[in-house]
């Protein structure tokens, strides 16, 4: 019904050349204009549609509640594609069709990067759920907001728990792109800030997307490394996994801290069996930690939207990043973008995952973590985390 | 159509075309900007496979060379538009006068291949290049100068460059040169014997096409204030390769047509279904079955001489 509304729109638009650009100045009782742009097509479609359905959840129960500043939330879905000049299109039409007043989205570096360089052209309050690339924080402007956490939290947890583990020479796995640089930089950092004494004693850069992982998985058993440093993302650990079982690589008792988010859900379930156990890894969330009425009852909205036992943490993450949003609305009393952002900045929020703060100018991050587990039998047909912990992000994320 | 009354026609597009802004709205302008640069794309990949019948695989190669050419120019060296954007032109006209040197060697098929090898090649490039374009996080915060700041003077100057470009693609199109590249695309042999140094025009319709496009990149990286390695990706390719099928291979203002259509119905489709691209299938199979002539060819317009069956049928398109 919307999409073939939104369609008859932009017909008339784009045929009439009508004019609707101005017409969207916000007046009391009106809704509050929030855009989403997330894959709906190509590479991450899943994942796109299970944040932006997070994001819809928010703000169904901000609208039960009697909405944001006693307005209504409106929301305005377009398909960001996964790549980062089809994300550009969305955000513009976003903004100049659909006169969101706020956006969320970007699946992708490259899509959250394209976003927020439309958010600082047309001056309006852009909020990154997912993106971790450390680019964004670098390329900083005053419009953009990261509610993920970052590459340097990433990286820097899994320094924190190699050494915890007290691996003395580690090998590090990283895929030969910005995401892998920025990963081993957020890891160096940390192994340092801790004053830790491990060293990085063999790097193998595999090219994202190879098929044939065997000459890294070869240089990693021929290192005397007691560490793996991995951040062979998601779906592409499958292949990876199954690559180095076959030579053993992971019963040689070296500790192994997989970075990438393979203990999400829906990468648990696709590995099934040839999950490795005993490594460590990270998620946005999980579904059986913590055990609070907040989360579970979160949970329980998840399942019967989605039908799905074992919520995926996708979802998650577009939630709190509306939650954000909407903590900062209702801070600053207005939708007018200068007040919103300086309400924003240094703004405490409950979030699904507890307490979070958004850093100040030039900053812009929130402080958020990553739960890290280790690899487990379960009673179900797939692995699960075992030790489930929150690292905090506040000492690494910079 | 004579070719007096094209230019009237362009000329009176161009006209209308400048009055977009006042509509007021600027998510047409910055769709009618889109639209603009895909268009001058188009036609210079229509140089290339419409007039040369070269068939290249790799064409966003030379978009996305211009790109970076002119975002690090504007950016890295606060080199001013006016001079960045040529620059541009000249950085892409070499790469692909020596892209050129090496794909006009070879034929048909294996043209075709190593076009899309070398713009894969492009696309490595951008992508490990990490310090100079920014790697797979883009080339971000294009110094875009004050006076192109607002969607509007972007688009009006994107409408002059273009219609510039388009005008000199024309020129090139309809002139000596590019009846030369007709006649090889017809029957190289032929044509060598006639004393026509077949590799030499070749490697300067695919210099001619490769700068333009370029140009229509540094117009890219400006209108996105960003640029990112997929520019360069095939898939962009086969995109501007079938806005040239679609609106019809050779007939000059075709490929402009497929761009257009290319463009909108993509923008429409995607808010009413998400299969796209299985749509987009439907509609090149139905393209290249029943109007093999694309666009244009439903309202007459033929392609240039002797592109298909109906060779020899005098047109002057």
């Amino acid at each position: 019904m919307t999409k073939s509304y939104n369609a008859l729109l932009l017909l008339g638009v784009t045929l009439l050349a009508s004019t609707v650009a101005g017409s969207a100045l916000a007046q009391e009782g009106e809704p509050i204009r929030v855009g989403v742009a997330f894959p709906q097509t190509g590479a991450g479609a899943s994942q796109g549609s299970d944040t932006a359905l997070g994001i819809e959840m928010a703000i169904d129960e901000i609208n039960a509640n009697g909405g944001l500043l006693g307005r209504p939330v409106e929301m305005f879905w377009r398909d960001s594609k996964g790549t980062p000049a089809d994300a550009t299109i969305a955000a513009r039409d976003l903004i100049t069709l659909d006169n969101v007043d706020f956006f969320l989205g970007g699946y992708n570096s490259g899509e959250t990067l394209a976003m927020s360089e439309v958010a600082l052209q047309e001056e309006v309050i852009y909020v990154a759920p997912v993106g971790k690339t450390i680019q964004l924080t670098d390329n900083y402007h005053p419009y953009q907001f990261r509610i993920a956490a970052n590459t340097n939290t990433e990286g820097g947890s899994a320094a924190l728990i190699l050494e915890e583990l007290g691996a003395q020479k580690i090998c590090t796995i990283l895929f030969d792109y910005a995401y892998g640089h920025d990963l081993l930089k957020g890891f160096e950092k940390a192994l340092e800030s801790a004053g830790s004494d491990a060293e990085i004693v063999t790097q193998v850069w595999p090219a994202l997307g190879v098929s044939d992982y065997t000459p890294y998985i070869g240089e990693v058993l021929n290192s005397d490394c007691d560490g793996v440093f991995s951040g062979i993302w998601s779906g592409e650990f499958l292949a990876f996994a199954k690559q180095a079982s076959s030579f053993g690589l992971f019963d040689m008792g070296k500790h192994w801290a997989a970075a990438g988010e393979v203990g999400s859900q829906d990468i648990m379930e696709q590995l099934g069996a040839d999950m490795p156990n005993g490594i460590w890894t990270n998620s946005y969330e999980v579904w059986y930690y913590p055990d609070t009425p907040e989360h579970n009852a979160y949970l329980e909205k998840v399942r019967e939207l989605t039908g799905s036992e074992h919520p995926n943490p996708w979802p998650s993450v577009g939630y709190i990043g509306m939650q954000a949003l909407a903590a900062g609305i209702e801070a600053a009393g207005s939708t007018e973008t200068d007040a919103v952002i300086a309400a924003m900045e240094g703004l405490s929020f409950a979030s699904l995952v507890g307490e979070l703060t958004i850093g100040g100018e030039g900053d812009h991050q929130a402080n958020r973590g990553q739960y890290w587990g280790v690899t487990a039998d379960s009673e179900h047909p797939f692995k699960v985390l075992d030790e489930v912990r929150y690292v905090p992000a506040d000492d690494i994320m910079h | 159509m004579k070719a007096n009354m094209q230019i009237a026609l362009l000329a009176a597009l161009c006209l209308g075309l400048a009055l977009v802004p006042l509509s007021g709205s600027t998510y047409l302008v910055y769709l009618a900007t889109q639209i603009l640069i895909f268009i001058l794309f188009a036609t210079s990949l229509n140089l290339l496979v419409g007039y040369g019948g070269l068939i290249s695989f790799g064409h966003a190669a030379f978009f996305a060379i211009g790109g970076y050419s002119n975002a690090i120019l504007l950016t890295t060296y606060g080199v001013p538009v006016l001079l960045a954007l040529p620059g541009a032109m000249v950085v892409t006209a070499i790469l692909s006068a020596i892209i050129g040197f090496f794909c006009v060697r070879l034929t048909a098929y294996y043209f075709s291949m190593l076009t899309l090898a070398f713009g894969q090649l492009v696309w490595a490039v951008a992508f490990k290049w990490r310090a100079v374009t920014g790697g797979d996080d883009g080339f971000l915060r294009v110094a875009v100068p004050e006076w192109l700041a607002t969607p509007s003077s972007f688009y009006l100057f994107s409408l002059l460059v273009v219609a510039l470009a388009v005008a000199v693609l024309w020129v090139v199109a309809h002139s000596p040169l590019g009846r030369t590249m007709m006649a090889i695309r017809e029957n190289e042999t032929r044509a060598g014997f006639l004393g026509v140094n077949t590799r030499l025009v070749q490697l300067i319709t695919f210099t001619i096409a490769g700068t333009f496009a370029g140009l229509a990149g540094g117009l890219f990286s400006m209108f996105n204030r960003s640029l990112f390695p997929n520019s360069a990706w095939w898939l962009q390719s086969a995109e501007v390769l079938i806005m040239v099928v679609l609106g019809g291979i050779g007939s000059f203002f075709g490929p402009m047509v497929g761009a257009l259509a290319l463009i909108l119905l993509n923008r429409l489709t995607l808010q009413l279904t998400e299969y796209w691209p299985a749509l987009l299938a439907i509609i090149l199979i139905v393209t290249l079955f029943f109007f093999p002539n694309g666009i244009a060819g439903l309202f007459g317009s033929r392609p240039a001489p002797g592109l298909r069956d109906e060779r020899g049928e005098k047109s002057d398109a």
